[in-house]
């Protein structure tokens, strides 16, 4: 059932459940102004669009879902939108993300983005049907610069989508004007897509790999990793490499990134404690 | 006399609705998709003889008419005066030019701005005796319709008086209605419609078109399946098998828009509709724009406007007025 959902987030917490169908995202705040930020989510029936209007600097891990396909799309203007795996992406470029891939997302302040999901096996199908072309579903995330125009249009749908969404949310529930939405924004999207030479995005991907095994380390077993010496023994690079790589990626060097996730864990599990407690 | 005979006839007729123009068309399903911008009037001139039937078709604006043949007549139809361009199937007509149609035929036409065309047709079982002795040869309807170019003589000659009996028709309908003149009228028309038939060079039929017609045909009976609903070119790329890219060939050749224009206007057309028959006290604009997959209202009011030259809610209060 279409639908479109607001949510305003005080914590990183809260912008991970409000992003939780864009994938498994994990937080990490850097700045020190107070968090804040806006999700708006449209729900149409196969695709799904976002908006983010985010305040803080932070750093994010993003593990896209198996069977999805995520544009994510800058739509210009200030402010600036993340940097994906180190990654820049100028207004009006769209990055192509194949299903299950990982991402690093770090903003250095205020930002702003969007991102178009789709189920893999209905945007190969679309493509192929509008375009009459195979798509190669990209390994990793393949940054595209679509014409002007094509990217013209994908950005006023998106950024119209968003606004129904925000001023007349009745309009997204009524099945025929949210099919007729969805199918807009499909049409766009394979045309913007289609019509420009892709660039393989998977510039850094050794540093990509190298950061992602990091993240999954200090998830899986923090405690044990106190400092770089014992990352590098187990990742088996060196510690120039793991910090070049970290720098790149997420902006910030591999002991900063480890401290700021333990911090962060240890802040989550004390809000739990908390709520418990007044649960209780 | 060969054949049943039946009681001499006219009528003219005026519409301010291209669906009742479109319902209004004899020897086929027609559907009628505006393309001009304006408010549409059209008027149809028919004429029934003995066994001719004859119509003469003048409409203000630009528009793309799809039929399907009712088949059991042999059909003709030709463009009536120069003005702006008039297609076939894609391809381009002039008055010289006259479509000689297979039974059942299913075309699409389209015209560039406001026209006026003819059409005349004839029992299957008549054009069948007639042939021989008038024309030395079978005159009954071809397994393909094509575009003839007649001597120009024999052409102008079937315009005058196609012309001239829609004249008739509208200042002294009585008489048509008498038995005696309209027997001579249609003798000296089905005589001039042989000449024509038979005396004319045809056009190439190319491969290439008639690919194309298949495609448009497939995406006929899509919309024909789906007549209130709004349909986008994703999924009718999806449903017709083709890509967008030859799509958008077929419908600039036999449209003469694009399939993203055609969509828009259909969906704008039945918009219109509904806003023209709904009660303004229980309705809104944006209700039924919604039906139709509008969802940004200002651009939606913006287009209406500059199609039908009134704003939507014009369209609505007029009904409750």
């Amino acid at each position: 059932m279409p639908a479109s959902t607001i949510a305003v987030c005080t914590g990183a917490s809260d912008l991970e459940a409000a992003l939780q169908n864009l994938g498994d995202l994990n937080v990490i705040v850097t700045g020190r102004e107070e968090f804040r930020a806006r999700v708006t989510e449209v729900e149409l029936q196969n695709l799904r669009v976002w908006a983010v209007h985010e305040r803080v600097s932070r750093v994010g891990f993003l593990q896209i879902p198996a069977d999805i396909v995520l544009a994510l799309i800058a739509p210009g203007g200030p402010p600036s939108p993340p940097i994906w795996s180190g990654i820049t992406l100028d207004k009006g470029d769209v990055l192509l993300c194949g299903p299950g891939r990982c991402l690093h997302m770090r903003t250095a302040g205020p930002s702003h983005w969007g991102a178009i999901s789709l189920p893999a096996g209905d945007f190969a199908a679309y493509f192929a049907m509008l375009t009459g072309q195979v798509l190669t579903m990209p390994i990793l995330a393949q940054r595209r610069g679509p014409s002007a125009a094509n990217c013209r249009r994908l950005m006023q749908l998106h950024t119209a989508a968003i606004r129904a969404a925000g001023m007349r949310p009745h309009t997204i529930v009524d099945p025929e004007a949210a099919h007729g939405m969805e199918q807009q924004l499909i049409h766009a999207l394979v045309k913007c897509l289609s019509a420009c030479p892709s660039e393989d995005a998977a510039g850094p991907h050794e540093c990509q790999d190298v950061v992602t095994r990091l993240a999954q380390l200090l998830r899986s077993q923090p405690e044990r990793y106190a400092n770089q010496t014992a990352f590098c023994a187990e990742l088996g690079v060196s510690l120039g490499h793991l910090r070049r790589c970290c720098k790149q990626i997420l902006g910030i060097g591999p002991a900063s990134y480890a401290h700021l996730y333990l911090a962060d864990r240890a802040r989550r599990v004390a809000r739990k404690r908390t709520a418990h407690r007044i649960a209780l | 006399m060969i054949g049943e005979v039946h009681v001499p006839s006219s009528a003219v007729r005026v519409f301010t609705d291209p669906d009742d123009h479109a319902a209004a068309i004899r020897q086929g399903v027609s559907e009628m998709t505006v393309t001009g911008r304006g408010v549409f009037r059209s008027e149809i001139v028919r004429i029934d003889l003995h066994n001719l039937w004859m119509q003469r078709f003048t409409e203000n604006v630009s528009r793309i008419k799809h039929t399907i043949g009712l088949g059991g007549r042999a059909v003709i139809a030709f463009p009536v005066q120069p003005g702006p361009a008039q297609f076939w199937q894609g391809v381009a007509l002039t008055p010289v030019n006259l479509i000689r149609h297979r039974e059942g035929a299913n075309y699409y036409q389209h015209s560039a701005g406001a026209s006026v065309t003819a059409s005349m047709s004839l029992p299957l079982s008549e054009i069948a005796a007639i042939g021989t002795p008038l024309a030395g040869c079978d005159l009954l309807p071809p397994r393909d319709s094509f575009i003839l170019t007649p001597p120009p003589s024999a052409m102008a000659r079937l315009q005058r008086l196609h012309a001239a009996a829609g004249h008739i028709a509208k200042t002294h309908p009585d008489v048509i209605a008498h038995p005696a003149s309209a027997r001579g009228l249609e003798q000296a028309l089905i005589e001039a419609m042989v000449t024509c038939l038979t005396n004319a060079d045809a056009s190439e039929d190319r491969s290439a078109r008639r690919r194309h017609a298949v495609i448009m045909r497939r995406f006929h009976r899509l919309i024909a399946e789906y007549p209130d609903q709004a349909l986008y070119i994703p999924e009718i790329c999806k449903a017709i098998g083709v890509a967008e890219r030859t799509l958008r060939l077929c419908c600039q050749e036999q449209l003469g828009v694009s399939p993203k224009q055609f969509l828009l206007m259909r969906r704008m057309q039945l918009a219109r509709r509904d806003l023209g028959k709904a009660d303004p006290s229980n309705a809104t604009v944006t209700e039924i724009a919604t039906c139709y997959g509008f969802w940004q209202f200002g651009q939606f009011a913006g287009v209406y406007k500059a199609i039908f030259g009134e704003l939507p809610s014009v369209t609505l209060a007029r009904r409750g007025e």
